[in-house]
């Protein structure tokens, strides 16, 4: 077993070889039992939360995320009790409970022929009783269902399915007659009840197309629960009313009476059909507003007893009730919009029911007013009073939703709580309760849908009192000062030590393990998150930048500067403003802020130079002019003397533009840009792209043979590599594409194409190295190519050449890399069959680039393998293992095998944890050269180090350092005790 | 020198037995001088009585030629000493692990010794000239060297290959930064 080191060249990595080999076996990524949880942490997300109920049998919430997760959380402590993530590509559209102890959803769920509805039977528990998919989906809508008798009915497309409750076998199917080339969708399914209990009649809502004809019919059948047999059918008018079939929304009472909807036609009109009855009532809201300013009105999907609650548009919100005959709705209770953000909720008590208010001011500040419902739809009493919450996360006052969980006290009364969805995607549970400071407890939920992250190295000091001091001391002062540490952390109370050990976790350590992640998420949030114990050190909400604009998109996040005096720059941008945040990234304080009425492109930092101690943004705008941050004349300077050598590109789903930057002309803007290239993407394709990081180490322009000759690596950082996923016409074979950009130039440097092939696709650029994986539509074999770049240049290597050219001169241009004229690199690839579906692949990143790299591979059933880059070298011999020439052998070529084998467990990083679909893996460096951290992100959270050819420069954890230490101070002592001996002896010996 | 003294007083030595031991050898590569000052032991013939070559070689078969081959003899040690130098390179292989670079080592340092020793091995022939015996005996030592580099060379152990010089082999630089947005 050897390590394969790539020194800085063959004799010197062969000598230093020989040393490791003493010290190093074979480089495996696997871990010991215990040391699981020790360097890593994950986090299991819900997503947003979409749905939620509060099942009686369990002190548990039920919470659904419309990306498809179903969870039991914890009501006290707001810890996943269970967790389900439905196959990707399935939605929940609607979640409902059965009973005290069975739960519904319903949603779509995507397979190879296409959408298909599906529903699924849980336990409040969280075991997945049955599920069943349903083949037709009506005009992408969420299966409509409706529950009693032992049965599940469930409408989807032109089809009701009656499923057994507790088997999910299926007890009859009913399918809704259709015009001859027209079409129908079974929007809304209720159940009549009877006295007993039972289901007097199933009730169908249909929406009928005719063919050739822009005109809807909204049809009725009444359907016997039993056997599925039609009853009764009545064609509605008003069908013209409704909205589009897509998103036209009915509401059932809860007493099951009155199905409702909004007509589209007047906007204050509400159609009303009671159940069995053969008209759809038109009832007229203006006697409830009186004025019609208030439009558009919204129905809220709230079911209440015979009552329905509606939101104008200024926040007024009104509950109306309707006569069991009459078509005058009766205002129960109205409520005046306030200051701060307002949301709606009901809860069913017995044979009542709750309507809450929860109001959430500037601060925060949460407070709640309750409203009782008779059975009639009348109301018991007035508005409660306000009652506060406590402060929620500071984005609920730029809005939120709610679910209000009702529940009966002993002496009669209800009490309440609120589970709170906030805009920035934060889960939070909330109690009325006079002296509540905060939440009971909060979920950062927006971490399920990161976008970006970028790591920070924790400063290993409070203040860097010197420029040019160094953020890790060397290894000796680290050491006494950590004895020194230990020492007075003995002599510290239990609490004391606590709080110390809290500041020093947010200091650095001498290995630079510690280090902030700055995660971006797609809810206009900013989360940090400590790397070594995964907690989120704050969150910074990026609110609407301006009254009524739409949430913002962080565009991009830079770091400027090191160490404690590092500064963050967020891009905040919605499509017509964009604002420029100046954070701190250790504590989330906003040091400045600049508000630009402009559209933002694109935005980038400038290189580092000497001239100024912070770096350069440019920031492009829709106009393509060019503004700088900060804009003062020694930036525009900077930018000006960067001009020649800055380009940026922009991709779209149909093309990549490449722009360059030209002086302004106007003397307003910094600069302007300029289109220099463009570069149409398949048509009808999805594209990933790759980049390696400018900011990455690489450590060698060559690559040394096992004949010690070199190959050079075609190392070029304006690479982009982008994979394309093109569906064709019908009929035709998909396939999958790669590209290889030089952006500057906008050269196609490499392409190439696999026929019968489809995704997912992912794709990852090293140093000279290009991998992708995608999977075969013919066999569905999940596939991973490998290419490598090389130099195609005959320049003399030979060791005589390089020692008479002498060192190259490389300000000269023409020593200079040259995008428009450079050869194309030659390329040579390898491709693998994979074992499982690859969702996003990564590399290692080291301080210098010395270890030899790791491929990070996260696949779809979420677990994130390392593997040795050898094996995915385009180099591996097609021989026998046993007909590998010295050579070879020597280079440390694996031999060509076309499959990369089964999940070996050692390989697995993340162990026992599941990083839920994966999307992206970022890597770091420390300031270890043996180890780089390791973050996958996609609906959860995984962080741990790669060691690729495992500590080397670190001393292993079970090294013995008390031995070591008692070895050298017996040794120390023995030397002293035996001169002083031999001395005594001389001395004895020269007397006698 | 004391231990020879202190044997030489005892039996104690008559005048003749002294004269006797007072042997002087500077005579005897005088050329022409085979007979002067001395005798020859009896049955001693510093010829081989070859009757063929008798009258011919009689006038050379010198102490000279003695001489000279015990010099040849010292000018091809280095190949015998290096034999089994070789043998032990031999079954270590090719492969730089550290017993084979010490072993190397090791006959790096018995090479270059025996290089030092050139003037030392061949002093004891100061008065014939062994020019000839010294350049052959450096050049079977530069062999055994070149085997030797030849040796490190296999092994990987000397920069000979473009692959040991690579810290001289420039980077190419990219001025251009380009950075990339999605639209």
């Amino acid at each position: 077993a050897r390590v394969r080191m790539a020194g800085r060249g063959a004799w010197g990595s062969r000598l230093s070889g020989v040393c490791v080999l003493l010290v190093c076996a074979w480089p495996a990524s696997c871990l010991y039992e215990d040391q699981a949880g020790k360097v890593d942490w994950s986090r299991a997300n819900v997503g947003r939360a979409a749905f939620a109920l509060f099942p009686s049998a369990q002190r548990e919430a039920v919470v659904a995320s419309a990306d498809g997760v179903v969870a039991g959380l914890d009501i006290q402590t707001g810890v996943t009790s269970w967790r389900r993530v439905l196959p990707d590509g399935e939605a929940v559209g609607r979640m409902i409970s059965v009973g005290d102890d069975l739960l519904v959803t319903l949603g779509t769920a995507r397979t190879a022929s296409g959408t298909v509805g599906s529903v699924r039977m849980w336990s409040v528990g969280g075991a997945l009783l049955w599920d069943a998919m349903l083949p037709e989906v009506g005009a992408g809508r969420s299966p409509a269902v409706a529950v009693g008798e032992g049965a599940i009915f469930v409408g989807s497309g032109t089809t009701v399915v009656a499923f057994h409750a507790a088997t999910g076998e299926e007890l009859w199917r009913w399918h809704a007659p259709t015009d001859k080339g027209g079409n129908a969708v079974i929007v809304q399914l209720a159940a009549k009840r009877t006295e007993a209990g039972g289901i007097a009649s199933l009730h169908t809502y249909v929406i009928q197309e005719r063919a050739g004809s822009t005109s809807r019919v909204l049809l009725t059948a009444s359907l016997a629960p039993t056997d599925g047999k039609q009853l009764d059918k009545h064609e509605l008018r008003h069908g013209d009313a409704l909205a589009p079939t897509a998103e036209v929304q009915f509401v059932l009472t809860s007493d099951a009476t009155k199905v409702m909807t909004l007509s589209v036609q007047s906007p204050t009109t509400i159609l009303v059909h009671t159940l069995g009855s053969s008209k759809l009532e038109a009832v007229s809201l203006s006697t409830v507003w009186p004025s019609e300013a208030a439009s558009p009105i919204v129905l809220l999907a709230n079911s209440l007893p015979s009552a329905a609650a509606l939101r104008a548009a200024d926040g007024t919100l009104a509950l109306i009730s309707f006569t069991r005959a009459g078509t005058v709705p009766t205002l129960v209770r109205s409520f005046s919009p306030q200051a701060g953000a307002q949301a709606f909720s009901s809860a069913s008590l017995a044979e009542s029911a709750i309507a809450a208010v929860a109001t959430a001011d500037s601060s925060g500040q949460v407070t709640l007013m309750t409203l009782k419902l008779r059975a009639d739809g009348s109301a018991d009493g007035e508005w409660s009073a306000t009652q506060p919450c406590g402060i929620a996360t500071s984005d609920v006052a730029h809005g939120f939703e709610f679910w209000l969980n009702a529940y009966a006290r002993k002496d009669g009364s209800y009490g309440s709580r609120l589970l709170i969805s906030s805009v920035g995607d934060a889960l939070q549970l909330m109690r009325p309760s006079t002296d509540a400071a905060q939440p009971v407890w909060v979920r950062e939920e927006s971490l399920a849908s990161v976008t970006a992250a970028t790591m920070v190295p924790l400063p290993a000091v409070p203040i860097d009192v010197d420029e040019g001091r160094p953020f890790f001391g060397l290894a000796l002062p680290s050491i006494i000062e950590g004895i020194q540490e230990k020492v007075a952390m003995l002599r510290l109370s239990a609490e004391e030590a606590a709080t110390k050990k809290k500041i020093q976790t947010m200091l650095g350590d001498a290995y630079g393990t510690r280090q902030v992640v700055l995660a971006t998420t797609a809810a206009s949030k900013l989360i940090a998150i400590h790397s070594a114990t995964g907690e989120i050190l704050w969150t910074y909400f990026v609110a609407p930048l301006a009254l009524g604009a739409p949430p913002p998109t962080i565009r991009a996040t830079f770091v400027d500067g090191s160490g404690a005096k590092a500064t963050l720059i967020m891009l905040a941008a919605d499509d017509a403003r964009y604002a420029v945040l100046t954070l701190n990234p250790f504590s989330g304080a906003v040091l400045a802020r600049r508000d630009e009425a402009k559209s933002l492109l694109h935005a980038a930092q400038l290189p580092h130079t000497h001239i100024s101690s912070h770096r350069v943004l440019y920031l492009v705008d829709s106009q393509l002019q060019v503004a700088v941050h900060p804009d003062t004349p020694a930036a525009r300077n900077e930018l000006a003397a960067n001009l020649q050598t800055t380009y940026f590109h922009l991709v779209s789903p149909t093309e990549v533009q490449g722009f360059g930057l030209l002086s302004a002309t106007d003397g307003v803007a910094a600069a302007r840009a300029t289109e220099r290239w463009a570069i149409a993407l398949p048509p009808g394709s999805r594209s990933k792209l790759s980049y390696f990081p400018h900011s990455a180490a690489v450590h060698s322009p060559t690559r040394t043979k096992g004949d010690r000759t070199v190959l050079h690596k075609y190392i070029n950082r304006n690479l982009v590599a982008i994979a394309s996923e093109v569906d064709t016409a019908p009929g035709g074979e998909p396939y999958v594409q790669v590209m290889l950009l030089d952006s500057v130039a906008g050269r196609v440097l490499y392409t190439t194409r696999h026929s019968a092939s489809t995704g997912p696709i992912s794709i990852l650029l090293g140093e000279n190295t290009i991998l992708y994986s995608y999977t075969s539509s013919t066999t569905a074999q999940p596939t991973l190519t490998s290419a490598e770049l090389f130099v195609n240049s005959s320049a003399a290597d030979d060791p005589l050449s390089l020692l008479l050219a002498g060192p190259m001169d490389t300000s000269l241009r023409k020593n200079q890399f040259d995008a428009f004229a450079a050869a194309p690199p030659k390329v040579q690839s390898q491709s693998y069959a994979y074992a499982t579906a690859v969702s996003a692949l990564g590399i290692t990143l080291t301080h210098k680039g010395i270890t030899p790299r790791q491929i990070l591979v996260g696949t779809a059933a979420g677990h994130l393998l390392a593997y040795d880059a050898r094996l995915f070298d385009p180099r591996r011999p097609f021989v026998h293992p046993s007909k590998m020439t010295a050579q070879d052998k020597e280079e440390g070529l694996v031999p060509y095998n076309p499959s990369l084998g089964g999940i070996n467990s050692l390989q697995v990083i993340s162990h026992r944890n599941t990083v839920a679909r994966p999307r992206t893996i970022v890597t770091a460096p420390t300031m270890l050269e043996s180890t780089s951290l390791v973050f996958a992100f996609g609906l959860d959270l995984f962080l741990t180090r790669a060691t690729p050819a495992r500590t080397f420069d670190m001393l292993g954890e079970d090294f013995n350092k008390v031995g070591l230490f008692g070895a050298t101070t017996a040794m120390a002592i023995a030397t002293v005790v035996s001169g002083w001996y031999v001395s005594r002896k001389e001395l004895a010996a020269a007397w006698a | 020198a004391a231990a020879v003294g202190s044997h030489a007083t005892w039996p104690p030595a008559t005048m003749a037995e002294k004269a006797r031991k007072n042997w002087d050898f500077s005579g005897l590569d005088t050329q022409g001088s085979t007979k002067v000052g001395s005798e020859e032991p009896p049955g001693y013939r510093m010829t081989v009585d070859d009757s063929a070559a008798a009258g011919k070689s009689k006038a050379k078969s010198t102490n000279q030629d003695l001489l000279e081959k015990k010099a040849w003899e010292i000018a091809i040690a280095p190949i015998q000493s290096v034999g089994m130098n070789l043998f032990m390179l031999w079954m270590s292989g090719s492969s730089p692990g550290i017993f084979n670079v010490m072993i190397l080592g090791y006959c790096f340092t018995s090479i270059l010794g025996q290089f030092s020793r050139v003037n030392t091995a061949f002093l004891a022939f100061k008065t014939i000239d062994t020019t000839l015996q010294k350049l052959a005996y450096l050049a079977l030592c530069s062999v055994s060297l070149a085997y030797l580099l030849y040796h490190a060379s296999g092994m990987g152990l000397l920069p000979t290959a473009s692959g040991d010089w690579i810290a001289s082999i420039p980077n190419t630089e990219v001025l251009e930064i380009v950075s990339g947005s999605v639209k």
